[in-house]
């Protein structure tokens, strides 16, 4: 009989987890800048009630953690341990077959071993075993180690390098879902005080405004106007744009960055243009101006409340049923949180479109429908007249944003709506798209400048497949429907392929739609020229 | 038979040795993955060095002039201006292209054959890592660019707004022409 010796766990991936033949844990964490982005204001985390609020900085020695800092960490982790099911599973489960380990976009941009989802979740792990499991008596034989400030620290490095993007998962034949250990991770290290600047201020600027930008109503009312007048300006129509209209049909919310920032702005518009165009019965609300939950992204209760918020909003409006904007994290925290947090929404309707009468069973419980959901039902029944050639100088490609794509499943429709309103689609490389997309590398609330080269090479798997398509179909636009896709995706693209730019999907649609009554188009929504009206533009912007 | 020839002949154990040494600056944990060479969307460093490393060696014997030469390292030094290397570290992969040939050519080195059509070809190698070099700044401040274009995009139509404007910065997607290795690296 032939021998035969079963392949040892480590054998069965490609990769290794070492440094240069030094076992992980025996290589301290080197807190480069660049990696890490800097502590929450102590005001906001004051404003917030968070535990151990205090005034520190990764690069310091002493981050000013509390005397009994490791006794809450553990107290931290029993609790969660016994209140969340799946953590427990997922610390248990894993028999690190490296099947997730090259799979996450740092670890492919970086090289760093502890970027791998199975080693980024055994420095949690490790801690486990040592104080939750009787084997982790043993020690390092059984892959425990002790809870010290250099692995806090390590937490701290690495967690905050992980987009919670969820690609490992797809991979990974328990179904681990490694975003969720980051999750748990970032909470623990909260419970210290230890947490990010650009996560908890928009949590507090959202609390008390409604908006990560802390946009007051007012302002908000001011922004909204300028949009109208500016989509007047490209299409000769001035369209109604409702703030709190009591009783209207339908809310609408949109993550905050498409009332202020490029190239949000532009698909703004096209909501706008298309909104007026099929007459819906809608209102913005005044408190709810921002989809994003950057809770999601610390510490759940946090993300109860934001999401709260939305709702008891659509209450106070007394509207049938919400149209959810082109968000990322909005849609992850609908999909899968929202019913054991604030779910169901009882006091609103089925979402039915006004305009087909189809009926959105999916959004039975939030009541939440996507636009993209909502746009291609409306091109599905021929409810909108289309001039595709409009965005004929858009050589398009499309990036599946992770949590629309991985947390609900929203491949297709943003697809159809794009081969309706594009002449030119191109897509990626089947491996680096729908639930295999690459993240932006900026999600989770690490979007910061601070820590821009861990971005960027983080980005570098996305951004490959996009120069492959950009090298072969000469795409020029990268479309997303996320507002941290739209700010991330446009600064690794001005790094890597400065030739590519970023879109929204219903920027596109905001420029194919014919509205009846509009002048004549010679502008896109970017007010430049059509194509064919170069010259045309030119001398209206003489003008 | 020529130098030159016997390059051609042993090009593809030269440039599998020299892809080795570049894929070892990165930790241990990763050399297999990265010399697997797989799929370049599944294995993006490897597919790019591996790329990278093919396309130099095969631009370096044709003689190729300083702007093809910074256009075929462009992603691969881009991608190492950002992976926390010290920049002689970054560039360090295009010098061991030279050990790579001598290894190839140990038993007619031995004999003394071909010494000055070696010294020329490793003069090649240091021009081309002196275009890495050029490349590798040229990214540096780019990402620096890059930076503070993102700050200003981000408030750029609140300031417009305000009657106040950036006047040296274009809005995102209008960046002024890359001032690094894609357009300038070679061309001092």
């Amino acid at each position: 009989m032939a021998k035969y010796t079963l392949p040892k766990p480590e054998d069965m991936s490609a990769v290794r987890y070492e440094y240069d033949g030094k076992d992980w844990m025996d290589v301290p964490v080197d807190m480069r800048p660049g990696n890490w982005c800097y502590a929450a204001p102590l005001k906001h985390q004051e404003l917030l009630k968070l535990p151990h609020p205090h005034k520190w900085h990764p690069d310091d020695e002493d981050w000013g953690l509390p005397e009994n800092w490791k006794e809450i960490i553990l107290a931290g982790m029993k609790d969660r341990l016994e209140r969340f099911r799946s953590f427990g599973l997922f610390m248990d489960i894993c028999v690190r077959c490296g099947a997730c380990a090259d799979k996450c976009h740092f670890y492919l941009g970086s090289g760093d071993p502890k970027n791998m989802p199975v080693l980024r979740a055994e420095l949690i792990r490790s801690v486990y075993r040592r104080y939750f499991t009787k084997a982790g008596r043993l020690g390092r034989l059984a892959g425990a180690r002790d809870l010290t400030v250099d692995v806090l620290k390590e937490w701290f490095y690495y967690f905050y390098q992980c987009t919670e993007c969820r690609r490992c998962s797809v991979f990974c034949p328990y179904g681990i879902d490694t975003a969720e250990i980051t999750m748990m991770g970032r909470e623990l290290l909260n419970l210290v005080g230890i947490n990010i600047g650009w996560i908890v201020e928009p949590v507090s600027n959202c609390y008390m405004t409604g908006n990560h930008l802390g946009v007051r109503p007012n302002t908000f009312k001011d922004n909204i106007e300028f949009a109208v007048d500016d989509l007047a300006e490209i299409t000769g129509i001035k369209v109604e744009a409702p703030i709190d209209k009591r009783g209207a049909e339908v809310m609408i919310v949109v993550p905050s960055a498409d009332y202020f920032a490029e190239p949000h702005y532009f698909t703004f518009l096209g909501y706008l243009a298309l909104f007026h165009e099929i007459g819906l019965d809608y209102t913005f609300s005044p408190f709810a101006t921002e989809g994003g939950n950057f809770g999601l992204f610390f510490e759940h209760d946090e993300m109860k409340r934001l999401n709260a918020k939305l709702y008891q909003d659509a209450k106070r409006l007394k509207v049938k049923w919400i149209l959810g904007a082109e968000c990322g994290h909005m849609w992850r925290v609908l999909h899968q949180y929202m019913d054991t947090m604030n779910g169901p929404a009882d006091f609103l309707e089925v979402p039915k479109s006004p305009v087909t009468g189809t009926v959105f069973d999916n959004a039975r419980s939030t009541k939440t429908v996507h636009i993209c959901e909502f746009t291609a039902d409306l091109i599905r029944h021929g409810a909108l007249n289309l001039d595709v050639s409009r965005n004929d100088d858009f050589r398009v490609t499309f990036h599946d944003s992770c949590n629309p794509a991985r947390a609900m499943g929203l491949f297709d429709e943003p697809r159809y709506v794009m081969q309706n309103v594009l002449n030119h689609f191109h897509e990626m490389p089947e491996n680096t798209i729908r639930e295999q997309t690459f993240c932006c590398a900026g999600g989770s609330g690490i979007g910061s400048d601070e820590n821009m080269e861990a971005r960027l090479r983080g980005g570098f798997p996305r951004a490959n497949a996009v120069k492959s398509v950009h090298d072969e179909f000469d795409v020029n636009t990268l479309a997303c429907i996320c507002a941290i896709d739209k700010a991330v995706l446009t600064v690794l693209m001005e790094y890597w392929i400065p030739e590519v730019r970023v879109a929204g999907i219903h920027e596109f649609v905001g420029n194919a739609l014919v509205m009846k009554g509009e002048k004549k188009r010679t502008l896109n929504l970017r007010a430049e020229p059509l194509p064919g009206f170069a010259e045309e533009g030119e001398e209206a912007a003489d003008v | 038979m020529s130098f030159e020839r016997l390059l051609v002949e042993r090009r593809r154990a030269i440039v599998e040795d020299w892809f080795h040494k570049a894929a070892e600056t990165y930790p241990s944990g990763m050399w297999n993955l990265l010399k697997k060479g797989s799929n370049r969307f599944a294995n993006p460093i490897g597919g790019t060095l591996a790329e990278a490393t093919e396309a130099l060696y095969d631009a370096l014997l044709r003689g190729a002039d300083r702007d093809e030469l910074a256009m075929l390292l462009d992603t691969s030094i881009r991608l190492r201006a950002v992976q926390s290397f010290a920049p002689s570290e970054a560039v360090a992969f295009v010098f061991e292209l030279k050990g790579a040939v001598r290894r190839a050519f140990k038993a007619e080195i031995r004999k003394g054959k071909f010494s000055s059509d070696l010294a020329d070809f490793e003069h090649r190698v240091d021009e081309a890592a002196l275009v890495a070099f050029d490349t590798y700044m040229g990214c540096r401040e780019r990402l620096m660019k890059v930076r503070s274009n993102e700050a200003r995009g981000l408030t750029r139509r609140l300031i417009e707004r305000a009657g106040l404007s950036f006047p040296d910065s274009p809005p995102p997607g209008e960046a002024a022409p890359p001032q690094d290795g894609r357009t300038r690296g070679a061309t001092p």
